[in-house]
């Protein structure tokens, strides 16, 4: 997927960060860079995989004592 | 003699024989932070007159009792931790401007864990804004020099507190592991880090990078230090998401002389990489080194490893995007300029704190996790984590520990990966899988290059064995004397 300004505004509007137009158009350019590199990933055969979340099982803490 | 320069064992045992007080060990550290501080810059704040009061508590103690040689071990040492890390009372910043006047109400586990011993917290330590970077620079406040060389980067994200122990302004410091953060400075500064397993130390008042990935852990002068500071750390902490309740050995009793049939793995995909002749060249003395002490060298095959820095990219952005939602300017008393409007006031105020890499890995972690991308980015990831996993289960039916180098490179100059995603990340290629599987993981110093800069050499063990991590790193020790050597460039 490319990371064009246009979706790069949407991501800022959902991390609420107010950038500017030429860090938007800079961020797009590096981002995309980035994903591509990330895309490596999509080498790999995961069928059947389960995901790893955490390497532990998490327990619910509810309250700080 | 001058006192800043003891390891914690030495300390401690002239401190137990009333041969010298926590006072005169306090005021040397001091001394020295005053001679040094300007040109390596490793603190972000520090407190004199409370350290002080804090060696005179321990002395009054020690003085009062009837037999010193019960002294905890860490009783009059002084300390850093990195500014990451909760401790009531004491401004705690992440070294950004969003954390600029937080002050924490409540200790963090560590922290207390260590008020407890008496030791003497000096100040808190230099760091990447929110721990994320590889070379110190991106800390709103300060840059940390390496003190091997002032033109060079101390690594990161715990930079100040590598550089600290390097220096001797501090006998030990705490820093924090996400990717290598612990790994990579210890190896860059000449010194011994450890990223234990996860879970095993409490992060309980660590300000939060990736929590799946995060893990405190100590750097300090030699082995036998590490394996003192690892006892004070560890245990179970009801207060801890992710602590492990298990019993946990004396690790000093691991420091043995000899690797004996130990069985080292050593995954030539690694060393198959681009990476520093002299790093090369020392890491393969290591081997040779081990070999002649009657380790055991296997070749692994660890295949799913090359694809362990996307992996982290995507995960660890992913929870930075959450965790740092939790910390922005706005909630944490940060306020620069006039806003008519509520909503202008938290917008811009959350975008003017954080500084470029923050916004960066901010927005890659919502790309991960945005509705059109969840599966094929984020949950591929998670996927290709547990292909890292098997690699390392495998590999541990075979071979005790694995041997790599901690990174492909000396510390670097500045200015050569500031800003960059890409660049800043592939240094830490090696340290990453050990985070990704949750393994205990040590850097020692193993050589230097032809600069003089020094080498570090990663042990990873299975989960929760950092004794044998330790008895390797001591057998090396004790026949090298690498972690003897001191920078002498400032």
């Amino acid at each position: 997927m490319k990371v064009t300004p246009e979706l790069l505004t949407s991501m800022a509007k959902l991390s609420h960060l107010k950038l500017t137009e030429n860090e938007k158009k800079t961020y797009a350019v590096e981002l995309d860079e980035l994903v591509k590199y990330i895309d490596k990933l999509h080498q790999v055969n995961t069928k059947d995989i389960k995901p790893t979340a955490f390497v532990h099982m998490l327990k619910a803490i509810l309250k700080h004592s | 003699m001058e006192l800043f320069k003891l390891t914690i064992h030495e300390a401690r045992n002239l401190l137990r024989k009333r041969e010298i007080s926590s006072r005169e060990l306090t005021e040397s550290v001091l001394e020295r932070i005053k001679d040094t501080e300007e040109s390596i810059k490793s603190f972000i704040s520090w407190d004199s007159k409370k350290a002080l009061k804090q060696a005179d508590k321990l002395d009054k103690i020690r003085n009062a009792s009837s037999n010193p040689l019960d002294l905890p071990d860490l009783a009059g040492i002084p300390y850093g931790l990195k500014d990451n890390i909760c401790v009531k009372g004491m401004r705690t910043t992440c070294a950004s401007k969003a954390m600029k006047h937080f002050n924490p109400s409540h200790d963090s586990t560590v922290a207390r864990k260590f008020k407890a011993q008496n030791a003497i917290l000096v100040g808190k330590l230099n760091m990447d804004e929110f721990a994320i970077g590889s070379s110190g620079e991106t800390s709103a406040f300060t840059i940390t020099h390496n003190p091997w060389g002032k033109d060079k980067v101390p690594g990161g994200s715990s930079g100040g507190s590598a550089a600290a122990v390097s220096a001797d302004q501090v006998l030990f410091s705490i820093g924090s592991d996400t990717g290598g953060s612990v790994r990579q400075p210890a190896s860059f500064c000449g010194i011994v880090g450890l990223k234990p397993t996860l879970g095993a130390v409490s992060s309980y008042g660590l300000i939060p990078f990736a929590t799946s990935l995060d893990q405190l852990g100590p750097l300090c002068k030699d082995v036998t230090d590490c394996a003192i500071v690892m006892n004070e750390m560890i245990g179970f902490d009801a207060k801890d998401r992710v602590s492990a309740k298990r019993k946990h050995p004396d690790y000093t009793k691991f420091l043995i002389d000899g690797v004996d049939g130990m069985r080292i793995g050593l995954p030539h995909r690694w060393l198959e990489q681009k990476m520093d002749e002299d790093v090369r060249k020392a890491v393969e003395e290591a081997c040779s080194l081990f070999e002649k002490m009657g380790g055991i060298i296997v070749e692994t095959f660890m295949p799913k490893l090359e694809y362990g820095v996307p992996t982290y990219y995507l995960i660890s952005s992913a929870e930075a995007s959450f965790n740092l939602t939790q910390s922005r300017g706005a909630r944490m008393g940060y306020a620069d300029g006039d806003f008519p409007e509520l909503d202008d006031f938290i917008g811009k105020t959350d975008t003017q704190e954080f500084g470029e890499m923050v916004k960066k890995r901010i927005l890659l972690g919502n790309f991960g996790l945005y509705k059109d991308n969840y599966e094929e980015y984020y949950l591929q990831a998670l996927k290709v984590r547990t292909l890292i996993r098997q690699d390392f289960e495998k590999a541990f039916e075979q071979v005790d520990w694995i041997l790599t180098p901690t990174t492909l490179s000396t510390a670097f100059s500045f200015g050569e990966t500031k800003d960059n995603l890409l660049e800043g990340y592939d240094n830490d290629a090696l340290t990453i899988p050990a985070n990704l599987a949750g393994l205990p993981a040590l850097s020692i110093p193993c050589g230097f290059d032809s600069n003089g800069m020094p080498i570090g050499m990663q042990l990873i063990g299975k989960a929760f064995d950092e004794g044998t991590l330790f008895q390797a790193a001591y057998t090396f020790e004790q026949n090298t004397d690498y972690h003897l050597k001191r920078p002498l460039s400032f």
